[in-house]
């Protein structure tokens, strides 16, 4: 089982792109404006096929205070997905297709939004929760 | 003040260790320099916090005011019905939110969804953020309501967050969390929402 030819292009897109980004004080007064990174406090030092299972596995490598992550990703946990063709209006909203967009929630919420000193491995395998509506 | 790192282990133990039944949860709002959102929560009795019972009561602390806060729906659930066979498009619950490009707030709503977005996508979060599905929804309600930061992210989801205190009045400290909420940009249909860098201070709550 592969992932098709444009979830890296797309993934790598969404990754190294910024986003406006607004704040407010306590009393929910705009204080600034600025372009805030996808990646925040990490950076994405690798992001490819595996270079021995190749379009099976997507492996991406994020940095941040030191610490090194190898987050990788099989075409077997997203065999609906895999082929980064769909476009699904009940929660894309993007110009990216599925795949690309539901990677990057993922690497966001495992990887991306935590405190590097608090990941205690290295190797973190990206997939999605069990879904409990199905049978 | 002095500040402890713990694990969502021993925050577990923690509240083992508390054993209560009845959760009444409050929030307070803006207190501190770096504070907007606050969730505060009185333990007492026999049971479990994440056996919240149904019909828990919300109620945000401004400095000075306060007013019984009310969720979108009229009851929060102990646990959603979004079991075996309900409908993805099933609705758990509807926030206000603030409007990124605009002044007011828009509606967004969590739906059961399936593994890659809503209700159903988040339930694992709910075990890692102390208080259950009652407190996790206060915190999505008041995160959405008044986020500190707002993010219009390229994947069309917006990314906002907003620090939130989870107060044990009895034991004498509180959990700083940052909470995040990811809804899309262009319905407010909620992808997930988390809360992360939970940590204790060993003080009152503020």
């Amino acid at each position: 089982m592969e992932f098709g030819p444009s979830v890296l292009p797309e993934l790598r897109k969404i990754l190294l792109s910024t986003g406006e980004g607004k704040f407010y004080d306590p009393d929910g007064r705009l204080t600034e404006v600025k372009q805030v990174p996808f990646l925040e406090q990490w950076q994405l030092s690798r992001l490819d096929f595996d270079p021995d299972l190749g379009r099976s596995r997507v492996v991406c490598v994020l940095t941040g205070a030191g610490k090194t992550v190898t987050a990788t990703i099989d075409a077997s946990d997203f065999p609906d997905l895999r082929d980064n063709t769909s476009n699904s209006p009940e929660w894309n909203g993007s110009a990216y297709h599925d795949l690309a967009v539901l990677l990057s929630v993922l690497i966001q919420e495992q990887v991306l939004v935590r405190d590097p000193a608090d990941i205690s491995t290295d190797d973190i395998r990206i997939r999605r929760p069990a879904d409990r509506a199905k049978p | 003040m002095p500040n402890l790192n713990v694990t969502d282990g021993e925050m577990q133990a923690a509240a083992r260790q508390l054993q209560v039944p009845v959760i009444r949860l409050r929030a307070a709002i803006a207190v501190a320099a770096a504070v907007i959102v606050a969730l505060s929560c009185v333990l007492s009795g026999t049971a479990m916090a994440s056996t919240a019972p149904a019909g828990v009561r919300l109620m945000p602390v401004t400095a000075g005011a306060s007013a019984w806060y009310v969720p979108s729906v009229p009851v929060i659930a102990a646990v959603p019905g979004c079991g075996k066979g309900a409908n993805v498009r099933k609705v758990v619950a509807t926030y206000k939110a603030r409007k990124y490009e605009a002044g007011g707030y828009r509606t967004d709503t969590l739906y059961c969804g399936d593994s890659d977005y809503g209700y159903r996508h988040l339930e694992s979060h709910i075990g890692q953020y102390f208080g259950g599905w009652a407190s996790f929804s206060f915190a999505m309600a008041q995160t959405l309501k008044a986020p500190a930061t707002f993010v219009a992210q390229e994947n069309g989801n917006y990314k906002e967050s907003a620090p939130i205190y989870q107060c044990f009045y009895s034991a004498g400290y509180y959990i700083i969390w940052t909470f995040i909420v990811i809804p899309k940009i262009n319905s407010g249909a909620i992808v997930t929402a988390y809360g992360t860098k939970g940590r204790t201070v060993n003080e009152s709550c503020p």
